[in-house]
């Protein structure tokens, strides 16, 4: 498939949602244009990913070292993949949860950042990662205010004021890398031109760690990580999607791709803000998964675990070994799928019990079972419990912090052992309330009837479910995947 | 005999059985006669595996160097077969006990999963496949300790399912530190670390070892992490706690036993600190938990701490890296495992029957229940170490083994085999005295205190089972000491 075909791809969501706000079609209607959009969408992206002749696909240029480029590495083609295999049942998702509101104009954004999604993964420099990742602030922006009160308002200012603050040192960074680098685009190893780099190495490695800061706003590391628990009070379908998948890994992707594919591992390695790094990870994994334990709202808490994981992310990154890197990806993709789950569950508390709190959790267990039953499996995966993809992931990354050899290594380790049994503590308690402890409050409905009886939610959870267990059966086949496409050797 | 696929099927039968009752919710006849019998034929289908030469089958990779597969050999098959024999008793025994209880479909789902986790716990081949399946059991036995769902036993319940995973986690770590040494992680005898590289890495090894065995030692309720063992007990219905502490707790010694002796090897281990350290852990608990165990005057909760002692006597055994000393743990597996079911389903009969909990309540109860009473006492004479029972067995083996270890110092030698003496004292104090005050209560006893309450042969017969046993092996003790032996003559 001609490596053009990237452009229809990634404006194909965003001008079906945007069309389907424009053409009156019937509610109904509507709904099955857009699930049909974002169908097409991913398998026009899986043919990309698995026809694609890898060149370029120039958008149009800003000036003459300024180009909007696609172009469909290994890397991307990780996160693109990810993408195209969580949005249409993510869809499906949305519409179970959403019944019964007016909530067209959220299905059209929705649809809509799915497309400046994949353009971060298509992004073939860091001028068009950067660009689209300004518009995924934007587009997602009326998802997180939907529910139009007070809170939701406030969480939108919130999650514009960081993102702002966030793309502005990014901006900083892509600027002085702009002036050092080679205009080749992303390529593994970095671009940075070292006869003009000479003598600015210091300064250009400080710049570094900026940007880190920035990228990482979307990724959620300290100090930059408040914005991710704040918008928790948006829609289950948004903080499923977006905030345990698309947005915040595209943060991730975007640290990785500036560290690994613009400075270079190799040029970072062993200095000062390297370690400040790896520091600021550890911290946030640790800090997070504190903050987790302490909530008593069951989507802050989780919120509060993505921050933690994500930060295991980066830290796979800034260890800036090939092994890092690879562990980074599969934790990437590992923890959205099993976060993506965890939300949907509390999603349905949500709708379907009205419980939000994790002590109105009690009792559950009987009255929806599938959705406790699916809640407890993705926590113990999230807890790192084998034969499960959370086991893989963490596996993983654990070997490169031990290969990475200095102290930095060792105290990555640390933070991810010590973590893990926080994350035991905060993602398993709620599951332990569900089963062991008596309903709460009247309900009036008589004993033993179910919440859960709907056969799309089964499913959905069931296809969830599957995905987590075959990615960790699948461990060394996904390894070898992955080494492949990161050309880890 | 079989081919080795045949092994997933004693895994996945009772996991099969335990969901049709979780997703079925069968009537409790129809349940009773489902437990039953997917129990009791769990154990046939074990026998050809057991008699089977080593089987070997691989089911998938976790990561590049992970493989996850079973493998049958004589260690394995020995705690297999003792651990669903047992499994399959107490099951037998928790339907009179349970009759009142509420959630039992939970209960039971529980229970039949739990036994094929079990089963492909001890015939794992790797560690990390030992490692998956602890997990898969601690997750699994959390309902069985919260069952009755109570304020204490949900705290209980907690504090468990926080120990094991500290334990696990801990136990995982030293399987990363081991990472780089090793040639495989399956289970050989002798051990697999690489020579090429264990001799410069000798200290991480070292590490890596103790954080295993304190790691596993926690479900063996080995000081420091045993707390969870006497909290969890007292709440857990009586037939759980049965389990918990006769099986459950030996998953731990097995990882233990894997680890020293077929991991790391005991030579690598032979007169380091990490043996200095496991000794003196064991020895400390051994007689910590009985000096605690008479102090406790709750009578479940007594049984709990004379199995942190207990346990440790097998751990001890381990520690000694002795062939005797490995002959006398793996009895004592056996020994414990009968005789601590056989209290604890006797306490539970006793609270089953007369609500009685505590230990100074008991006078009298010989003449309420003597049949139970008779059991309690007889292994409970086993326990201490009296002949002809099995437990003097196991203790001979275990004393002997300490005498004969090597690289330790002279004085620890001797100290192993003192405290087995006086905790074996202690052990007399505490089990000997609720028998003595229940078959010769004061003369000034109300007439309703006399009168008999025996329990029906559901209960019963399961504890005469356990205790004729535990007396049999222990005057024909020949074969198992032949199969420990050759056992310990390929380890060590």
């Amino acid at each position: 498939m001609p490596s053009w075909w990237m452009i229809p791809t990634v404006f194909l969501p965003i001008a079906g949602g945007m069309g389907a706000r424009l053409i009156p079609f019937s509610r109904r209607l509507k709904q099955i244009f857009l699930l049909a959009v974002i169908t097409a969408t991913s398998v026009l992206t899986a043919l990309q990913i698995f026809r694609g002749d890898g060149n370029s696909a120039v958008l149009f240029s800003v000036m003459d070292d300024l180009t909007l480029v696609f172009r469909l590495d290994g890397a991307g083609k990780i996160f693109a993949g990810l993408l195209a295999l969580l949005w249409p049942p993510a869809m499906l998702y949305t519409y179970l949860y959403m019944q019964g509101r007016n909530a067209e104009g959220f299905f059209c954004f929705y649809t809509m950042s799915y497309g400046v999604a994949l353009a971060i993964a298509f992004a073939g420099n860091l001028f068009t990662l950067y660009a689209f990742y300004e518009c995924l602030t934007m587009v997602t922006l009326p998802l997180v205010a939907f529910n139009k009160d007070r809170a939701a308002r406030k969480a939108g200012q919130t999650y514009v004021n960081f993102s702002i603050t966030g793309a502005a040192m990014a901006f900083v960074g892509m600027l002085f890398l702009s002036h050092y680098d080679t205009p080749a685009g992303f390529s593994p190893g970095g671009v940075l031109d070292m006869a003009r780099v000479a003598g600015h190495e210091e300064m250009l490695r400080w710049v570094f760690l900026l940007a880190f800061i920035g990228f990482g706003t979307k990724a959620a590391v300290f100090p930059m990580y408040a914005w991710l628990p704040a918008v928790s009070v948006a829609p289950t379908p948004v903080t499923a999607l977006l905030h345990a998948v698309a947005v915040v890994n595209a943060g991730t992707f975007a640290v990785i791709r500036m560290t690994h594919y613009s400075f270079g591992a190799a040029f970072l390695a062993g200095s000062v803000p390297q370690a400040i790094a790896v520091c600021l990870s550890c911290f946030t994994i640790l800090f997070a998964a504190v903050m987790a334990i302490r909530q008593g709202n069951l989507k802050k808490r989780l919120a509060f675990s993505t921050v933690s994981n994500l930060s295991y992310m980066l830290l796979g990154a800034v260890l800036m070994t090939p092994y890092g890197l690879e562990g980074s990806f599969l934790h990437l993709v590992c923890h959205s799928l099993m976060k993506i789950l965890l939300f949907w569950c509390a999603g349905l508390f949500l709708i379907r019990a009205k419980r939000s709190e994790i002590q109105e959790l009690r009792g559950l267990g009987r009255r929806m079972p599938a959705v406790c039953a699916a809640y407890t499996f993705a926590a113990a995966a999230l807890t790192g419990v084998p034969p499960m993809c959370g086991f893989l992931s963490k596996w993983n990354l654990m070997m490169a912090a031990d290969q990475e050899g200095s102290w930095l290594g060792i105290l990555g380790m640390a933070a991810l052992i010590i973590a893990a049994v926080l994350t035991a503590a905060y993602v398993l308690f709620p599951a332990f309330l569900m089963y062991f402890r008596p309903l709460e409050g009247k309900t009036g409905d008589p004993e033993g009837k179910r919440w859960d009886r709907s056969p799309g939610i089964v499913a959905l959870l069931v296809f969830s479910a599957v995905l987590i267990l075959a990615a960790g059966l699948a461990g060394p086949r996904l390894e070898q995947v992955f080494q492949t496409a990161l050309g880890v050797r | 005999m079989v081919s080795s696929w045949y092994m997933l099927i004693p895994v996945l039968f009772p996991a099969a059985a335990g969901i049709a009752v979780a997703a079925g919710r069968p009537s409790s006849a129809v349940r009773k006669m489902l437990v039953s019998c997917s129990l009791g034929i769990n154990c046939l289908l074990l026998i050809p595996v057991l008699l089977s030469g080593e089987l070997e089958f691989r089911l998938f990779s976790l990561s590049r160097d992970l493989p996850v597969f079973l493998k049958a050999d004589d260690t394995g098959k020995f705690f297999a077969a003792l651990m669903s024999f047992v499994w399959f008793v107490v099951g037998i025994y928790s339907f009179e006990y349970m009759a009142h209880e509420r959630h039992l479909d939970r209960y039971y789902a529980c229970y039949l999963m739990t036994s094929g986790v079990l089963t492909a716990l001890c015939l794992s081949g790797s560690i990390i496949t030992f490692y998956m399946f602890y997990e898969m059991m601690a997750l699994l036995t959390v309902p069985l300790v919260v069952h009755t769902m109570e304020k204490d036993a949900v705290a209980a319940g907690i504090k468990y399912l926080i120990y094991s995973i500290l334990g696990a986690s801990l136990a995982l770590l030293g399987i990363f530190l081991l990472s780089g040494y090793v040639t495989s992680f399956s289970f050989t005898p002798k051990g697999v670390l690489n020579p090429e590289t264990a001799g410069e890495g000798r200290n991480t090894v070292l590490i890596a070892a103790m954080m295993l065995i304190v790691g596993f030692g926690t479900k063996a309720g080995m000081f420091p992490l045993h707390g969870w063992l006497p909290t969890a007990h007292p709440v857990a219905p009586a037939p759980a706690s049965a389990v918990l502490s006769g099986i459950i707790t030996k998953t731990g010694v097995l990882g233990v036993f894997r680890v020293v002796y077929e991991l790391i090897g005991a030579e690598t281990l032979r007169g380091t600190w990490v043996q200095m350290a496991f000794l003196g852990l064991t020895i400390f608990t051994v007689f910590s938990g009985s000096l605690l165990a008479y102090r406790e005057k709750l009578l479940k909760k007594r049984l709990a701490y004379s199995s942190v002692s207990q346990v440790s006597y097998v751990l001890f055994g381990l520690a000694t890296l002795t062939p005797l000393g490995v002959v006398g743990a793996l009895l004592h597996v056996c020994a414990h495992s009968l005789i601590k079911d056989t209290l604890f389903m006797s306490a539970g009969a006793i609270i089953h029957q007369t609500g009685k909990t505590r230990v100074e309540e008991l006078n009298g109860i010989g003449k309420q229940m003597p049949k139970v009473m008779i059991c309690f006492t007889v292994v409970s004479l086993g326990l201490v170490g009296i002949p002809p029972c099995l437990g003097f067995v196991s203790k001979w083996y275990l004393a002997q083994g300490s005498l004969a270890a090597a690289g330790v110092p002279q004085w620890l030698t001797w100290l192993g085999p003192a405290v087995l003496l006086i905790s074996a004292l202690l052990t007399a104090g505490y089990l000997l005295s609720p028998a003595i005050h229940g078959f010769f209560p004061p003369k000034d006893l109300p007439a309703e205190d006399l009168t008999r309450r025996e329990p029906g042969a559901v209960m019963l017969v399961p504890m005469a089972c356990f205790m004729l046993l535990s007396v049999l092996l222990g005057i024909f003790p020949g074969g198992l000491i032949r199969l420990f032996s050759n056992i310990a003559a390929a380890i060590l």
